[in-house]
């Protein structure tokens, strides 16, 4: 499995989003994005349902980022 | 996947209305100073400043409030939905009671000032209606939300107080003195919106400006801070304190308003985005306005005949300063971060990472909203000189350029939702953050 890792720190609203959908456009079966973030991407949760992703989000030390993967049921 | 429900973006019809056509509160702002009558400037109680002030709070700076806490509630502050239906009710009737109010107050008529003032009062109950179950409901604990329900609270209050004083006009109650007209305009100023503006900027602020940097020390207290102001300001006014009382009062809030200020300038030093553009200049003016207008506060109650603030013309330029100058620059600063981002999600949210999608800068005509802003700035600075040298012609020169502000502002923001961009671009990017890189596990 191959997990990608996107920066997306230090960009302005919807540069994240748009990054992490085609990112994800382009990820194989089984394979993760990890997008390294400012802030919660609440916004993208909707698209991220619609498509078919799971996701996790966490804010630990080392800054916000959340994890998206294929659904198992998708 | 964890921590939230999806599906929590207010729908465009709820809160577009309100962020479009705010700006045209400044238009009608504007119409009252071009057609004001000669004695205008003997003080800030005068028709055409009473019916421009409400213009430019209730109009423009309150529905744009409205519609921008309706938006930020659900999507950045995790509260629950708005109730659709009851917020489109609110913005029909506090148009139509801005509208009532303003023209009333511009031609005196003391039955239809009630009228109006009925109307703004169903319109605010309406919209808190509508917006209690996300105000209620959001799990954030912030700053900024503390602010925005301390800052509804007073917003209620200060339509009450001028329902209040319109039926006491009309009626024959009780005198309205100046008193309570300052006790009024101080509690929608300090109260509504300030406790607003000072609690959601440290939000917005490093959303839009790129701020990566400490967590501002005191930014836990202003919203609690302005909103004992705004409430102990009351009394201080109407009561007719001694002038004494009411200059230390003015000096504390300044006080105050400059620890925020110097609070925010720092947060503000730590953003990654350098170059100014129409979000940073205007940034940066409602910084300098605000400085400007703390600087006059306390001037107003010593230059005042009767050491009232309501009966000084220092006070009608510190009016234009904190108004146009200092909440106004904040205004279209983050409208046009807001709105055109708003109608970006709605548009081409769905086919982002299908196919090219326009950049938010790309759905409206930038000279537009430049244009707006330079004419709020022009109309702002005029009216406080007006205000000044006691100068009718001026403050007509302000009410014009105040006119032509409102209508760009509001064409401008409408067309980001109906614009076709002819070729998509991408947004101007102020770090070059590292496109996907795999890594294996």
């Amino acid at each position: 499995m191959t997990q990608v890792i996107l920066d997306n720190r230090g960009l302005e609203p919807p540069q994240p989003l748009v990054r992490i959908l085609q990112a994800l456009a382009s990820l194989g079966a089984g394979d993760e994005l990890v997008a390294l973030m400012d802030r919660e991407p609440r916004l993208l949760y909707p698209e991220l349902e619609r498509r078919g992703y799971a996701w996790e989000f966490s804010d630990a030390g080392d800054g916000p980022r959340i994890r998206i993967w294929r659904a198992a049921s998708a | 996947m964890s921590g939230h429900q999806p599906g929590t973006v207010p729908p465009a019809r709820v809160v577009a209305p309100f962020l479009v056509t705010a700006p045209l509160g400044l238009a009608l702002a504007g119409s009252a100073l071009l057609f004001a009558a000669p004695e205008t400037l003997a003080g800030p109680s005068t028709p055409a400043l009473l019916a421009a002030v409400h213009a430019v709070i209730l109009g423009w700076l309150t529905l744009s409030i409205m519609g921008a806490t309706l938006q930020l509630l659900p999507t950045v502050l995790e509260g629950r939905q708005p109730i659709g239906v009851l917020a489109q009710a609110a913005f029909a009737l506090l148009a139509g009671g801005v509208l009532l109010l303003v023209s009333s107050f511009a031609a005196w008529r003391p039955p239809l000032l009630a009228g109006g003032a009925l109307l703004a009062v169903a319109g605010v109950s309406t919209y808190l209606v509508a917006a209690a179950r996300p105000l209620i409901s959001a799990r954030a604990t912030s700053p900024e939300l503390t602010g925005l329900r301390l800052a509804h609270l007073l917003l209620l209050l200060t339509v009450l107080a001028g329902l209040t004083w319109a039926l006491a006009l009309h009626f024959g109650w009780f005198p309205v003195t100046p008193g309570l007209v300052a006790a009024h305009a101080h509690l929608g100023l300090i109260g509504w919106l300030g406790v607003a503006i000072s609690g959601v900027t440290y939000r917005l602020l490093p959303m839009f400006a790129l701020i990566r940097g400490p967590v501002p020390r005191f930014r836990s207290a202003f919203p609690s801070v302005f909103f004992a102001l705004a409430l102990l300001a009351f009394p201080v006014h109407a009561a007719e304190l001694p002038v004494a009382a009411r200059f230390g009062f003015e000096a504390t809030l300044a006080l105050a308003a400059s620890a925020w200020l110097a609070d925010v300038c720092s947060l503000y030093r730590h953003r990654l985005r350098r170059k100014l553009g129409l979000y940073g200049t205007a940034t940066v003016a409602s910084f300098w306005f605000l400085a400007l207008a703390l600087l006059c506060a306390p001037v107003a109650v010593l230059t005042s005949p009767s050491g009232h603030p309501g009966q000084s013309a220092v006070t009608i330029a510190c009016g234009f300063l904190l108004l146009g100058g200092w909440a106004g620059s904040t205004l279209i600063a983050n409208s046009f971060k807001i709105v055109p981002f708003l109608a970006w999600y709605h548009r081409f949210a769905p086919l982002a990472g299908r196919q090219s999608t326009p950049g938010t800068a790309d759905l409206y005509p930038h000279w537009l909203a430049v244009s707006a802003y330079a004419a709020l700035l022009c109309g702002t600075i005029l009216g406080a000189l007006a205000a000044l040298l006691a100068l009718l012609p001026l403050l007509r020169a302000a009410g014009a350029a105040w006119l032509v502000a409102g209508f760009s502002a509001s064409a401008a923001l409408a067309a980001t939702f109906i614009t076709r961009p002819a070729a998509p671009s991408s947004e101007p990017l102020t770090s070059a953050p590292s496109g996907p890189r795999p890594a294996q596990r």
